[in-house]
């Protein structure tokens, strides 16, 4: 993904990101519901089982990438001088940069054991 | 665009009337924006409940605690709020329900559904 989602593409993605977040965060709370009370065994073999964990990366990737288009649109909106745009967009940047590490510092973890 | 004339400009809150579509779409957007924050919480608690056994049943302890429930409420409105409303816009899309009359009802539905919801769960919790 190019740093600037312009107008077609970033509607696209976020239409596309919107659909995959929807399916796993239902299908994973209706799992949850399902092993309702939950113990630590079942829950880790879960989340490490290789498809879930892609499907989890994933997961959190669509919505670092649903977040950036959703809250740069709202700051399109409302945050009007340039200057304030231009470091709240470079924040918002940065903050799912730094949740994209500790995604991937999570799960690489998970992935050694 | 250009225009010519002066536009009239209601900025003042308390005389905007926002239409149902309207309260869909800005609850659209304040719901994400509460999504957005949870973000980090959410990524704290998977790294903490897969750490090892004592965390995992510490997490568990953290969401069942008063004071996380009370913060839960937000959440609950927000997840249930984009969700329904987000469908709804993607049916928009498809030009599904994009007349106004249905486009108002639909805008209920959700706004009221997600509403439901979250007293179905706030009422799970403490009854």
């Amino acid at each position: 993904m190019s740093f600037k989602v312009q107008g077609m593409r970033a509607w696209l993605l976020q239409r596309l990101t919107a659909i995959y977040i929807a399916i796993y965060a239902l299908s994973l709370m209706g799992w949850l519901s399902y092993q309702s009370p939950l113990s630590y065994d079942v829950w880790l073999n879960f989340i490490s089982h290789p498809v879930i964990l892609i499907a989890t990366v994933i997961f959190y990737l669509s919505l670092f990438i649903h977040a950036w288009v959703g809250i740069r649109d709202v700051l399109f909106d409302y945050a009007k001088p340039s200057g304030v745009r231009f470091i709240l967009l470079m924040s918002l940047a940065f903050f799912l940069s730094v949740m994209t590490l500790w995604l991937f510092v999570i799960f690489v973890g998970l992935v050694k054991i | 665009m250009k225009t010519k004339y002066k536009r009239p400009k209601h900025l003042n809150l308390l005389k905007i009337r926002l239409p149902i579509t309207g309260i869909a779409s800005i609850n659209h957007r304040l719901s994400g924006l509460i999504l957005f924050l949870a973000i980090p919480f959410s990524l704290y608690l998977l790294q903490l409940s897969l750490s090892n056994k004592e965390n995992f049943t510490q997490t568990l302890e953290y969401l069942s605690s008063p004071w996380i429930k009370v913060l839960f409420i937000p959440l609950v409105w927000a997840f249930a709020h984009h969700l329904l409303a987000g469908i709804r816009f993607l049916l928009i899309d498809l030009e599904i329900g994009v007349h106004l009359s249905a486009a108002r009802l639909s805008a209920w539905i959700v706004v009221v559904a997600a509403v439901v919801i979250t007293l179905i769960a706030v009422a799970g919790w403490w009854l």
